[in-house]
């Protein structure tokens, strides 16, 4: 039972990090992912800070806040400062990191944040913290956060799903359409910054990456459109929680640690095994349409 | 004890100053190659990528040895690069996703090692974890003597090497029509690269060190354009920066090395980026202003020294009225123009209407010559035809500088009339 309620939050968790990975990944924007990962610790720090507790409408709020600030920095280091997109991402992501391991090690007495809930996640005590309805055991209540969280990004994507295709390759032609090509940049951006903090919590930072980039980009390999991708990367994500949660179980370590890792040593064999499972495909592969 | 005193007297306060300091510059050093190569992110995957090596060196040899960790993080870290490499070229995954995929698949595997220790319960792994916000409190002797050996090797190969590198950056097939191997080159440069991040990881953190390699280079880039200046630049950047940081954590011993050296490091690129006198966001906006409003007084004078030519009669002089049916000048905008322009003796104001001063009229003049000047060459050299040429030397016109100036005229054989059959203002130059 408690297998079955960490896997189904994980699971949860995993199906919305993949439904916005791959518009990340399609994009180009897999390490636009990774800094808004890093650069939520200070939003999360002060909004506990302010908030006096860990109430988790201001985790939210804050940290989303962090998460699209940092889209923001990097933007403004690129166009108006004119730095390459490399190290525009570099410099302003690890400096909101500093910030943050800053604020934690200023308050770290007066915060319930350690260094380690923030990196590994706590996915493992998932099953302690229980929504009751009513004197009714709901269940866990992360589980509960993780579905919500995808039914959202769900509707979110299906709702804007030709808007967020057409902004992602062929920004000129949306713009000609109507499409505001920046309303859907920073929709998504928030989306981002909002699955990393939910899933910050259960899984820690650094598997949020994990779970945003490898299922997409395995599916990537594959998919011909972008719905394609978006199916394919949510069974790669089960495929990926579900063994590195056993493989946990099995040798007694971190559960998001061992998750990332058969995520990448799955993204290797499907890669390394392409050739043998698509021998038909006589035309090379290539880049995704917008339209099936 | 003040900060300075402990400096000259407590051997710890040294060795970490000495520690931080040397880390900085090897990074910022180290870096500024990998920021011309664009390859910036891949330090950031390098430096989480470290954590499974350092790991299994822990778990093999069963102390914290730090020259063992080293090899661990080194060989670590350099399968990283290659798996990156390999995902590039095997398949159509883009380098930002395959970076994105090493640097959290690495470090899950890593975070895997790391629990199976704690279940071990080795004594010994207190501090393994420090690795992954770094400790420079913790910089021993021992690590100082590593820091100076290895770097002292990293810096004489960056020295040695450092024609290969420059041609690595900016011109690859120079090196191959040299004989050299680009790439052996490129691993070279890779192994200083990941050698440098594997020194630095466990003071300052995984991230903090990636910050080191990208940030003061982006910084120095900001004031300079020359390779040999911008690596000098953006070691002192990494320098002000450890020290800073290094002292700050010593007034408040709360307070982690790290975060303090890249906030530094932070402060510095974002006064570079805002004020460089060269690619500064606000110099560049002021050179902006300054430059439309040339353009706009430009165009005033061309507009009242079109009205005089197209006029039969001499007139006194133009409204506020002539001038917007000449062009569509902002109207407020126009008027504070034509008042500074009077200021300059270039217009002449009578009861509101305005006429160019001879000062003026030379200016205008050059600028109608200009503009004609450019008509000709497009329609005589690029072989455009007459009625296509006015929009580009609307533009050029106010580019030309007074020796193109020279250079188009002799070009063109000191011509009198333009392609529309106006006469070209001031030939006798």
């Amino acid at each position: 039972m408690i297998d079955l309620e960490i896997i189904l939050t994980a699971v949860f968790i995993a199906w919305a990090c993949a439904l916005v990975g791959s518009f990340l990944v399609t994009r180009e924007m897999a390490m636009v992912g990774d800094a808004i990962a890093h650069a939520v610790l200070p939003g999360i720090v002060l909004a506990y800070l302010i908030s006096g507790g860990r109430d988790s409408l201001w985790m939210l709020t804050g940290a989303c806040l962090a998460g699209v600030f940092v889209t923001l920095c990097i933007e403004w280091v690129q166009k108006k400062a004119r730095v390459q997109s490399d190290a525009a991402i570099g410099i302003s992501y690890t400096f909101l990191f500093a910030i943050g391991v800053i604020l934690v090690s200023k308050y770290g007495q007066t915060v319930d944040l350690d260094q380690d809930c923030v990196l590994y996640g706590e996915i493992a005590y998932v099953p302690l913290d229980r929504w009751m309805l009513g004197g009714l055991d709901m269940g866990p209540r992360q589980t509960w956060i993780g579905l919500g969280l995808f039914t959202g990004l769900s509707v979110l994507i299906f709702r804007g799903f030709r808007a967020l295709t057409l902004t992602s390759f062929d920004p000129s032609y949306a713009a000609t359409l109507g499409i505001s090509v920046a309303v859907w940049h920073y929709a998504l951006m928030g989306a981002v910054s909002l699955t990393t903090v939910v899933s910050f919590e259960s899984v820690g930072a650094i598997l949020v990456v994990a779970l945003v980039v490898i299922p997409p980009a395995t599916a990537y390999l594959f998919a011909k459109t972008i719905k394609n991708m978006i199916l394919l990367a949510l069974g790669f994500s089960t495929t990926m929680v579900v063994s590195g949660y056993y493989v946990s179980a099995w040798l007694d370590v971190s559960i998001s640690g061992s998750m990332a890792t058969t995520g990448l040593v799955q993204f290797l064999l499907v890669m390394g095994l392409k050739p043998l499972l698509i021998q038909s495909e006589k035309i090379p592969s290539h880049g995704l349409k917008s339209k099936g | 004890m003040s900060f300075f005193e402990a400096l000259f007297q407590n051997p710890s306060v040294q060795w970490v100053v000495l520690g931080t300091v040397g880390l900085a510059v090897l990074g910022s050093s180290v870096g500024t190659f990998n920021f011309l190569q664009k390859r910036s992110l891949i330090g950031d995957a390098v430096s989480h990528a470290l954590l499974p090596g350092i790991c299994l060196a822990f778990i093999l040899k069963g102390n914290k040895d730090p020259l063992a960790l080293l090899v661990g993080a080194f060989i670590s870290g350099w399968i990283a690069l290659l798996v990156i490499d390999l995902i590039q070229s095997k398949s159509k995954t883009k380098s930002d996703t395959a970076i994105a995929i090493v640097l959290s698949g690495f470090f899950g595997l890593g975070i895997v090692f790391l629990t199976l220790i704690q279940s071990s319960e080795n004594a010994n792994q207190a501090g393994l974890d420090a690795f992954l916000f770094g400790n420079a409190a913790s910089i021993q002797k021992a690590d100082l003597l590593n820091i100076a050996m290895f770097g002292s090797f990293i810096l004489l190969s960056l020295f040695l090497g450092f024609r290969a590198f420059k041609a690595l950056c900016f011109d690859k097939d120079f090196i191959a029509a040299g004989g050299f191997r680009v790439k052996l080159i490129q691993f070279w440069l890779s192994s200083i690269t990941v050698l440098t991040i594997c020194l630095g990881v466990q003071a300052l953190g995984v991230v903090l060190m990636a910050a080191l390699l990208i940030t003061p280079a982006v910084a120095a880039r900001a004031w300079t354009n020359k390779l040999g200046n911008l690596i000098f630049l953006s070691s002192g950047i990494g320098i002000i920066s450890g020290f800073v940081g290094a002292w700050i954590s010593y007034e408040s011993p709360s307070m982690p090395t790290g975060p303090w050296v890249v906030l530094t490091a932070s402060a510095i690129v974002l006064v570079s980026l805002v004020f460089s006198p060269k690619r500064g966001v606000v110099p560049r906006y002021f050179r902006q202003k300054a430059n439309q409003k040339k353009i706009q007084s430009e165009n005033i004078l061309k507009a009242l020294f079109h009205l005089e030519e197209n006029s039969e009669t001499a007139s006194t002089g133009y409204s506020l009225k002539d001038l917007l049916s000449m062009r569509a000048f902002q109207r407020d905008q126009l008027v504070g123009a034509l008042k500074a322009l009077v200021r300059k003796n270039l217009l002449l104001e009578e009861d509101g209407t305005y006429s160019l001063s001879s000062l003026g009229r030379q200016k205008a003049g050059k600028v109608v010559r200009n503009h004609r000047l450019w008509e000709l060459y497009l329609t005589q050299y690029v072989g455009m035809e007459a009625d296509h040429v006015h929009e580009d030397a609307e533009a050029m016109e106010h580019l030309i500088t007074p020796e193109l100036e020279k250079e188009l005229s002799k070009v063109l054989n000191h011509p009198e009339y333009d392609p529309h059959q106006r006469q070209i203002p001031g030939k006798h130059d």
